[in-house]
């Protein structure tokens, strides 16, 4: 009787991107905030509670809103490509 | 040994294979490594090795690197042969895989499934519905306990997409799947239509395919519901309790919702009787499916946000006027335009009892549809 070996059904696995979590920043003194709305109800009220509470416990510098074209779909490039020319941290917001 | 013991569910069973011997442990042994590794929705999976595998590959013509479905937003991919791997180990006969192929195709053709609403809080599933000869030759289910239990062909190859989903997207609950609740066509949902005792064209027919050729219909369904009339002959008062069973306000998260009404037999015949014709189906119901601003009012969904156009109180802080609303109607239709609910029929001719399945999204396009390619012949 031939015998053989079981197969995985995983295909060829996950997606072997960086995973690593960026460098923390030290202090949020001055730090310029990006807040991405997913557009859910709801995002951009939280959001602006969230910016709100940093500017008023950790004096954060200038504040930038981002819109995502469809929430369940990834960031697009050119989206995140300003974020990281202008922010020095991004808060994403998950409204509903 | 006899290939009998493969047979659809319900088969003549030849006499030499009433008695199988088998190694239990090794049986259990096999069941447990795929359970153990989560590669399961639950249930036990059918152990699969390459020359099992060979036997599915062979009912296609397509390269097993081919991608079948893409996850873009999780960097993921299925090919051919990992989709044939998740067929076999949901109970698929190799004479099932075409058929599997073809759901990838039509699942990949609908704009939701590739956006992540398989991950989401809704909780949906795919329902595959099949038409054309492929259901008598594979045995594929149109008649009594359509969305039921008990028949091979219909059981492993909706089970085929979910268990993909499961080990290729890796799309687990509590993980990649965060369903509040969800459905439980999760485990397996595909249907046949009951052509032969449909008065109308077959649903593929409508959708452009040839009548001698065989697809599958995809759909991204949260509900079943179920509608009971089985007193009426007027087709008028038919509409109506359809229409009432779609537009129910519980199902509305967009400003308009979308959905498929599986007829029964019985059903389907009230309309053709009076001369209605499934465009006329859908036109009636379109116009008598709608709530009043003050119904909506009442469940605090009697306006839209801003960006998504999900229903909202009108003093939520996104809040603005629905189209309705907008073009100065009290009236508020659930369905963008009658293209936005499809008509097909299925079940046993026995009772007045239809469906309404409530499809996810506006939906008014084209339906996400494939050809089922017919088997190889020799030479093919």
């Amino acid at each position: 009787m031939a015998r053989e070996l079981l197969l995985d059904p995983t295909g060829d696995g996950g997606a072997a991107g960086d995973d690593r979590l960026a460098p923390r920043l030290r202090t949020l003194r001055g730090a310029r905030i990006g807040l991405l709305d997913n557009t859910k109800p709801n995002a951009s009220v939280l959001l602006a509670e969230v910016a709100r509470q940093l500017r008023r416990d950790h004096d954060v510098g200038e504040v930038t809103t981002y819109v995502k074209s469809y929430f369940g779909t990834p960031v697009e490039e050119s989206l995140i490509q300003q974020m990281l020319k202008n922010c020095d941290f991004v808060v994403a917001g998950i409204g509903d | 040994m006899s290939a009998a013991v493969q047979g659809p569910v319900g088969e003549q069973v030849t006499d030499e294979a009433i008695e199988v011997d088998v190694d239990i442990d090794d049986v259990r042994r096999a069941m447990e490594h795929y359970a153990r590794r989560g590669w399961t929705d639950g249930l036990p999976v059918m152990p699969v090795t390459e020359s099992y595998l060979t036997e599915f590959l062979a009912t296609t013509d397509r390269d097993p690197a081919d991608v079948v479905f893409r996850m873009p937003h999780l960097g993921r991919s299925c090919t051919v042969r990992a989709a044939a791997i998740n067929a076999a180990l949901a109970g698929c006969l190799p004479e099932y895989f075409p058929v599997v192929l073809a759901a990838w195709e039509a699942l990949t053709l609908d704009e939701y499934p590739g956006k992540g609403i398989w991950q989401s809080t809704t909780g949906t599933a795919p329902l595959l519905i099949v038409n054309g000869p492929v259901r008598e030759r594979i045995g594929l289910n149109s008649r009594g306990n359509v969305f039921g239990s008990g028949f091979r062909a219909n059981a492993t190859i909706g089970r085929a997409i979910r268990l993909t989903a499961i080990n290729v997207f890796g799309l687990r609950p509590h993980e990649l799947d965060q369903a509040t609740q969800a459905t439980p066509a999760k485990y397996t949902a595909c249907i046949a239509e009951n052509e032969e005792q449909s008065p109308w064209a077959p649903f593929h027919v409508d959708l452009g395919h040839d009548p001698a050729d065989s697809a599958v219909t995809a759909m991204v369904v949260r509900s079943v519901v179920h509608l009971e009339a089985r007193h009426t002959v007027v087709p008028e008062q038919l509409a109506l309790d359809l229409a009432g069973t779609l537009a129910r306000t519980g199902a509305l998260i967009h400003e308009t919702i979308s959905g498929c009404l599986v007829l029964g037999p019985e059903h389907a015949e009230v309309f053709d009787r009076a001369g209605w014709s499934k465009t006329d189906v859908r036109q009636a119901v379109y116009e008598r499916a709608w709530n009043s601003r003050a119904a909506l009012a009442a469940v605090g969904k009697e306006a839209v946000s801003r960006s998504t156009r999900w229903r909202v109180p009108a003093d939520h802080p996104d809040a603005v006027p629905d189209r309705a609303a907008e073009a100065g109607s009290d009236q508020v239709a659930v369905l963008n335009s009658p293209e936005a609910l499809l008509v097909v029929v299925a079940g046993a001719n026995n009772a007045g009892v239809s469906a309404v399945i409530e499809t996810f999204g506006p939906r008014g396009g084209p339906p996400s549809t494939a050809r089922v390619p017919e088997p190889a012949t020799s030479g093919a």
